[in-house]
């Protein structure tokens, strides 16, 4: 979808919302020379804070992409398959998706899938 | 001042006229209830009513409008609604007269009061092409459009447990209509947004929910963003708010607006907003509880009101097939004759309405079903039939 500012931001919303909310997808920024990269909408999060229960998913699909945009693929695909196994296989899931993991929990299985990916290889 | 405008002469409770016909109507129950027309009769005396009948304007437009039309009076014939339909053209078509035609149908309405209305299409491609639609909301000041979005049994949907009131600003904001191009390849595009018309659509929400027993306003806007704009119209609703201290009201930007009413709809109860979210954001309701054939919207101002679909679709692809889905259309002749004062008649087209859906499960293909239009219409005819029969007992 090909949007100007204003819907985008509003559809760019929705979507992420049908699909896990804030805590899930990432969003670039990316202009001729310069790119940011950030949670895809945009959140705070204030309300969360210190509790250890923010999801860190879009932040780390955040690095990610960075990480991709440096030209550092496998790297990025090894976090990106180990926070994939984390959520979707190991069923590690943070409150905003009805789960009840804690973020430290969600990243220390994330950083041993890491590991055990990397003997695999 | 706006606010006496609303109070006091006329607070119609909808629970007690609702409690009422409960007792008589043995298989009333509270979904069907939610189901029927949330309009406020008109508070003041609607000029097209001459020896107990009503004429009404009906705008049939493009698509399936004429369709529908044609099975709204065959409904209201069959319930014996004092409605008679002046019908007029209004569609995109007509481009040459089309300055005569909207002409007339404004006229027509000035005269009637009340009107109901398909989709006329707006060719997007001609900027000399102005929308038909918008046209006749400023002119007649149809400063409010209300959507009632509510979950539906039967219905494939997302969510349940929705009843959300959506409240749009009508008239101005960014559909104004003032955009220019200083320089080939920029163009500039003004929002226009005024205290006055804020303050009246607030006003109009605050009453709605004080007289509908509806416990809080959410004001959708992007203040962060617009500071001026977006920050008028909130400066103005809190301004309002504090007038009517009994509800609640709170803010929430577009975007997480949107976001919540995809994955969390059961938290809004009434939704104000300035137009164009108030399009988008009736748009995604409307597709949380079933699509474009099940809501009925309502324009209203001071002195006019007119009745439509809520999600203002031409279904241009449905015409001629038999298969849209009319009971928006019916919804909307329901909205309608509650304005007039018509409650029992609006209550038993809703009843049959509902009935149609949830108790025959009759559904055209839009929310997955495999019937026609003919199949829902004869089926609201049989239960109109039925209920006209317990209720002459």
């Amino acid at each position: 979808m090909l949007m100007p500012n204003l819907y985008g931001n509003i559809i760019g919303n929705i979507a992420c919302g049908i699909t896990g909310g804030p805590g899930m997808s990432s969003g670039m920024n990316l202009g001729d020379r310069h790119a940011v990269f950030e949670t895809g909408t945009r959140n705070t999060g204030t309300s969360l804070k210190g509790q250890d229960v923010a999801n860190p998913t879009a932040f780390i699909r955040a690095g990610i992409d960075m990480l991709r945009y440096l030209g550092c693929d496998k790297h990025a695909d090894l976090i990106s398959d180990a926070l994939w196994k984390t959520i979707a296989v190991d069923l590690f899931h943070t409150k905003d998706i009805q789960g009840e993991k804690k973020a430290s929990e969600i990243v220390d299985q994330t950083l041993r899938n890491i590991t055990a990916i990397q003997r695999q290889q | 001042m706006v606010a006496s405008r609303f109070s006091g002469t006329f607070i119609r409770s909808l629970s007690t006229t609702g409690a009422a016909r409960a007792q008589n109507n043995a298989n009333v129950n509270q979904e069907m209830l939610r189901f029927r027309s949330v309009v406020t009769p008109a508070a003041r005396k609607i000029p097209g009513r001459y020896g107990g009948r009503h004429t009404v304007t009906a705008l049939a437009g493009d698509g399936i409008g004429p369709e529908m039309v044609e099975h709204v009076k065959s409904v209201f014939t069959l319930a014996h609604v004092p409605v008679d339909f002046e019908e007029l053209n209004l569609n995109s078509s007509s481009i040459g007269a089309g300055e005569n035609d909207l002409q007339e149908a404004i006229t027509s309405i000035r005269r009637n009061g009340v009107a109901l209305k398909g989709n006329v299409e707006t060719k997007f491609d001609d900027p000399a092409f102005m929308s038909r639609n918008m046209e006749l909301r400023r002119s007649l000041d149809l400063r409010a459009n209300v959507l009632h979005c509510s979950t539906i049994p039967t219905i494939p949907s997302r969510h349940t447990g929705i009843d959300i009131i959506m409240i749009r600003e009508n008239t101005e904001g960014e559909y104004s209509g003032q955009e220019h191009a200083c320089v080939p390849g920029v163009v500039e595009s003004l929002k226009i947004v005024t205290r006055e018309r804020i303050e009246w659509i607030s006003h109009f929400a605050f009453d709605y929910a004080l007289r509908h027993n509806r416990k809080k306003i959410t004001a959708v806007h992007k203040a962060n963003i617009q500071k001026l704009g977006d920050g008028l119209f909130l400066k103005v609703v809190n301004d309002v708010a504090k007038l009517y201290p009994s509800i609640e009201c709170d803010a929430m930007i577009v975007d997480n607006a949107s976001m919540q009413l995809v994955s969390r709809p059961q938290q809004f109860d009434i939704m104000l907003m300035p137009n164009l979210y108030g399009n988008i954001i009736s748009n995604i309701a409307c597709g949380l509880v079933g699509g474009a054939g099940l809501v009925s919207g309502i324009n209203i101002g001071n002195d006019y009101a007119v009745f439509e679909t809520g999600t203002r679709n031409t279904g241009t692809s449905l015409v001629g097939k038999n298969l849209a889905n009319p009971a928006s259309f019916l919804r909307a002749s329901a909205d309608m004759c509650k304005y007039l004062g018509l409650s029992e008649q609006a209550d038993m087209i809703s009843d049959a309405v509902f009935r149609t859906l949830t108790e025959k499960l009759i559904h055209t293909p839009d929310i997955g079903g495999k019937h026609t239009t003919s199949d829902m219409i004869r089926s609201v005819q049989e239960f109109l039939i039925q209920d006209m029969e317990r209720r002459s007992q």
